[in-house]
């Protein structure tokens, strides 16, 4: 198992959260993957447990912030799923693999580069155990 | 190698003197399946169109800041070389891997995955002929009170023509109420110059026949006749008052009533503010004026009870002030009682300013603000209109997408108090806009289809009609005879959010399906 | 037919709004601003957003610079100030004066040389923009040779040019109250007292509050309503702003302990009634005007106020006390009142005629915090109404 872990942001203010973050001089650590979509309400089950299943340590779903989105409640459909897959999860034992909803506002920087480094730290301390 | 795609990176950093050398890249990339070619264009670069023109005739996957997008850079280089949709992919490999990490080992790599992995989007993708709709010049404006009168005015003149559709609801919504009172005939003369515009042409809202949204915008008949089509609807229907809540008690639609006839109001008259929900600040204008026009008529004992003062309007604070001098008490109250025993009204309370208990006893005339909303017939046609709901009253989304007079229906502009409370002023402002607003949808060119809009697959498709239900922007539409749904291609914005949420998965995105998306991500 | 020149003297919010738009529809668009930097005050302001969106629109001016920076025709003469007006006729002159010290925006590739080399910390860089020479310059001409395309003129003299055009679009902004000038604020004597305009900086700074701060009182009101101060209009954003600064600070810091000193809560959005109610929770509502704040031995701001309904005096110390203060006019507005031969209202704002025109007949407009105070939304709300007006009087369609 790899240890990537995969952003699927919008590209809309997710895009533009990533784009400040990079402006303000904040860097990832490689492991990092990002993939745009319209929207994150155009992400389903299927393509997270896919992406879990093909060797993602884990996959973080970024999106806008409640009331942002620009396609009114992509970011809250996004949610469910992922809701629903860490619950699948859960069930069928995760061996330190994980899914996640971020919220970011288009100005964010600090935030959203302390968030996404907190996933990081949590993988290896799974990895670790 | 018609087959595979070309890559094209035009930042600096990529060039042969930054810290990315592109021999070394392009030897990665020669053992890759997707991407055959990698162009690097960077300052160096004297002639980058004689570059690109070398490859024309294959697919090319375009690399670099943001910036580049923003300036239109790869739209003009599209269209000199003749890429339509489809053909063409842009990703912004400045912010999300050049500034993102940082060894040059980790840009590499991951460099050539999203290199590679955008490949595989491009290389499935189908090159698209979408020509531009071009919509009707013709609207539709929905409400015949001020806000519909102002908007069709602002029309003419466009090279547009106007069907006026007349509600029943009342001219002016509250907060412009006192507009009808500083100007006397306003409605009178705003509705006979529509009458007599020859690009308006008004019709009774009986005869209105259901608003369908097809290709090119909207359709309606009237009293059974023949379709008539639109590029645009305006959604500009009056808010009405509610009754007052106590009886015997005016609203400010009654109250106003009695002032332009010029009826006498005297004696001890007390208007009680913020009982059942906030009071907004135009609201309160139309108040203060009132209270002025009162007081200069008939010097009556003007009470003004209220919860917090409203200032956010400009010359509002002026409005309060001037009140206060012509002799209007104002009171701020708390655990309002107020008891009607054998005929004998007594208001009491207190004012947590000075903890100080105030009785108003026996006042002629009470007069409570009723809560402003939109009648059944105006809600019912906003359903049809898609338009979603907020909080019961707004037909807008509340966000900084949707400013001014967008819905979530692309077409559907809101203009006037169906917007929100507004003044006077505040109404003939937003007709202007709404005509802005108006101008940026009806292109004369025609609107080009969004590259990723939705595509069914018939044999799939169940017509169990999810996707109508959670497209956002109501872009969905259905085909009664074949029974599948078919999108709007004027008004899908391509959010993809039908394609995950249909159950038989007969939904994807065009250049953007399922398994491509997964065999990219795959890639990186 | 000829193409139609605006110039649209300001490069705020609104002034950016409107430019976009006029140039959207082919106007040719010269857009002027004092700073050498277009976004105003607010693009340096900061994100609100809790778990959810407040809107309160500033994202929306960094996307406006970006939008004016790619995709607009605008010119952008930075750096400059209007300082002769003469109409006749038809037609309409305007003398233009440029600072002599100026980075060629468009030229600027944003390496960075320049900014290494600058020993005096000139040379700074606004978010979605490029780079500007700020006051400290020397003009020693390191930068002029580091800059491999040549961007940068330093001149003795200030330049001035003068333009023909059919329009004018004022929106010159706003001054943001200064509470320095009544010592009753404790401001400028105590560094924990900070206005809200450095508030909404920290913001933009993701800094927000010292680190052990515990306690935070949030002061309305200031420079708005008050007599005293002679500005008697209510500002309209300060109630808008201070609360989702509460709220944010309370997810930030959740032990943090906010008190709320306000005289009456103005409404803004459209779920305003849920807003109050979670904010509610999160903040302590005294419904006073403090009296004075001072400073105490350990160097903490104290607010002293008169607690109703018993009128009784009251201290409480904080570790930052935030005065909101409000809109008043820009400090340009009387002489661009002097200038361009407009009124001023009461409040000392630009008063627009009924359509939105200053003075009637002319071709003078006005947009924004020029003409009333407003929010960041109303401004671009406002923005579309100018543009409208400016293209009909104009007699241009689309």
């Amino acid at each position: 198992m790899s240890d990537s872990i995969l952003i699927v942001h919008c590209a809309e203010g997710a895009k533009k959260a990533l784009a400040r973050m990079t402006e303000e001089g904040y860097k990832l650590p490689p492991r990092f993957k990002t993939f745009e979509l319209p929207c994150t309400g155009s992400v389903n089950e299927v393509l997270l447990m896919e992406n879990l299943s093909n060797g993602a340590k884990g996959v973080v779903v970024l999106g806008c912030r409640k009331e942002n989105c620009k396609h009114l409640d992509g970011n809250l459909k996004a949610e469910r799923k992922v809701a629903r897959v860490k619950r699948l999860l859960s069930e069928a034992g995760a061996e330190g693999r994980f899914v996640e909803m971020v919220y970011a506002a288009p100005d964010e920087g600090k935030r959203l580069h302390e968030t996404l480094l907190g996933f990081a730290r949590a993988g290896e301390a799974e990895g670790k155990s | 190698m018609s087959d595979s795609i070309v890559a094209v990176l035009c930042d600096q950093q990529c060039s042969s003197k930054g810290p990315l050398q592109a021999a070394n890249l392009t030897k990665r990339l020669a053992k890759s399946s997707t991407v055959g070619k990698l162009i690097v264009l960077d300052k160096a670069c004297q002639d980058p169109e004689k570059k690109l023109k070398k490859v024309a005739g294959q697919k090319i996957l375009f690399g670099g800041c943001p910036y580049l997008e923003e300036s239109g850079f790869y739209s003009l280089a599209a269209e000199k070389l003749g890429l339509r949709p489809g053909e063409m992919l842009v990703t912004d490999v400045k912010s999300s891997i050049l500034d993102l990490y940082d060894s040059s080992t980790a840009i590499e790599d991951n460099l050539i995955g999203r290199l590679e992995s955008l490949g595989r989007l491009l290389a499935d993708s189908a090159g698209l002929k979408d020509r531009p709709v071009k919509l009707k010049r013709n609207v539709l404006i929905f409400g015949s009170g001020y806000s519909g009168l102002k908007a069709a005015l602002e029309l003419s003149g466009e090279k547009l023509s106007v069907d006026l559709v007349e509600t029943e609801d009342p001219p002016l919504a509250p907060g412009c109420l006192a507009e009808g009172l500083v100007c006397p005939g306003l409605i009178k003369e705003l509705t006979s110059e529509v009458r007599t515009s020859e690009h308006v042409a008004v019709f009774p809202q009986a005869q209105m026949g259901p608003i369908q949204s097809v290709e090119k915008g909207f359709t309606v008949s009237f009293g059974g006749g023949e379709l008539r089509e639109y590029g645009a609807v305006i959604f500009a229907p009056e808010r009405s008052e509610a009754p007052a809540d106590q009886i015997g008690a005016w609203n400010l639609t009654q109250l106003y009533k009695r002032l332009h006839e010029r009826r006498p109001i005297k004696g001890r008259i007390v208007f009680l503010l913020d009982r059942r929900s906030e009071t907004p600040p135009e609201v309160i204008q139309d108040i203060l004026i009132a209270a002025k026009v009162i007081k200069e008529r008939s010097h009556a004992e003007l009470w003004i009870l209220l919860k917090q003062m409203r200032v956010a309007l400009p010359g509002l604070q002026e409005l309060y002030d001037t009140a206060r001098e012509m002799g209007v008490i104002f009171v701020k109250y708390e655990n309002l009682r107020l008891q009607n025993e054998f005929g004998d009204f007594q208001i009491t309370g207190e004012d947590p300013q000075t903890g100080a208990s105030f009785r108003i006893s026996n006042p002629d005339r009470v007069i409570i603000p009723g809560t402003s909303g939109l009648s059944a017939s105006a809600l019912n046609a906003a359903e049809t209109l898609g338009l979603r709901l907020l909080n019961g009253q707004y037909t807008q989304p509340y966000s900084l997408w949707r400013l001014a007079n967008e819905s979530n229906h692309p077409g559907v502009l809101v203009c006037g108090s169906a917007r929100g409370n507004m003044d006077g002023g505040g109404v003939a402002a937003d007709a202007a806009s709404v005509v802005q607003a108006l101008k940026a949808r009806m292109i004369p060119e025609g609107i080009t289809p969004v590259e990723h809009i939705a595509s069914v697959d018939a044999d799939k498709c169940v017509y169990c009609l999810t996707c109508v239900r959670v497209c956002p922007y109501h872009a969905m539409g259905k085909n009664i005879e074949e029974r599948v749904a078919q999108p709007v291609t004027t008004a899908c914005q391509g959010c993809g959010i039908c394609a995950a949420e249909c159950p038989a998965e007969a939904i994807d995105m065009r250049n953007l399906s399922r398994e491509t998306v997964l065999a990219a991500m795959q890639a990186l | 037919m000829a193409s139609r020149k605006v110039c649209v003297i300001g490069a705020g919010i609104s002034g950016i709004s409107v430019a976009n738009d006029l140039s959207q529809a082919g106007i040719d668009v010269l857009l002027v601003d004092k700073n050498p930097y277009p976004g105003g005050q607010s693009v340096f302001y900061g994100c609100k957003a809790t778990d959810e969106c407040v809107r309160c629109g500033v994202c929306l001016v960094r996307e406006a610079v970006a939008t004016l920076k790619n995709q607009s025709t605008a010119q952008c003469h930075l750096s400059s100030r209007p300082v002769g007006y003469r109409a006749a006729g038809g037609s309409m002159e305007l003398d233009i004066q440029t600072n002599p010290n100026l980075i060629d925006w468009q030229a600027c590739v944003e390496c960075g040389r320049c900014l290494e080399v600058c020993k005096e910390q000139a040379i700074e860089r606004v978010p979605g923009w490029k780079y500007f020479v700020n006051e400290k310059c020397t003009a020693c001409g390191k930068c002029v040779d580091a800059c491999p395309v040549g961007a940068i003129r330093l001149n003795r003299s200030a330049e001035t040019s003068t333009m023909q055009v059919d329009g004018i679009v004022l929106a010159a902004g706003y001054e943001p109250f200064d509470p320095g000038i009544n010592r009753k604020w404790g401001f400028g004597e105590n560094p924990r007292v900070v206005t809200g305009s450095q508030m909404e900086n920290l913001f933009f700074q993701e800094k927000y509050l010292p680190r052990e701060a515990e306690s935070v009182a949030f002061v309305q009101c200031v420079g708005s309503r008050s007599v005293m101060e002679g500005e008697k209009h209510c500002s309209r954003v300060c109630c808008a702003y201070a609360l989702r600064m509460a709220g944010r600070l309370k997810e930030e810091f959740p032990e943090l302990k906010i008190d709320f000193y306000y005289m009456d809560i103005q409404r803004f959005g459209k779920n305003f009634d849920e807003f109050w109610k979670q904010i509610q929770g999160k903040i302590n509502l005294i419904a006073s005007n403090p009296i004075s704040i001072k400073t105490d031995e350990q160097g903490l701001p104290v607010v002293r106020y008169e607690s109703l309904p018993e009128l009784a005096c009251r201290e409480q110390s904080y570790d930052v006390v935030v005065l909101s203060n409000g809109i008043t006019p820009a400090a340009e507005s009387e002489s661009l009142a002097d200038l361009f031969n407009l009124d001023l209202d009461a409040a000392g704002f630009l008063r627009p005629t009924g359509n939105g025109t200053s003075v009637a007949g002319s071709r003078v407009f006005t947009a924004g915090t020029c003409k009333q105070p407003m929010r960041i939304d109303d401004c671009v709300e406002d923005a579309a109404t100018v543009a409208r007006r400016v293209m009909k009087n104009l007699g241009v369609r689309q």
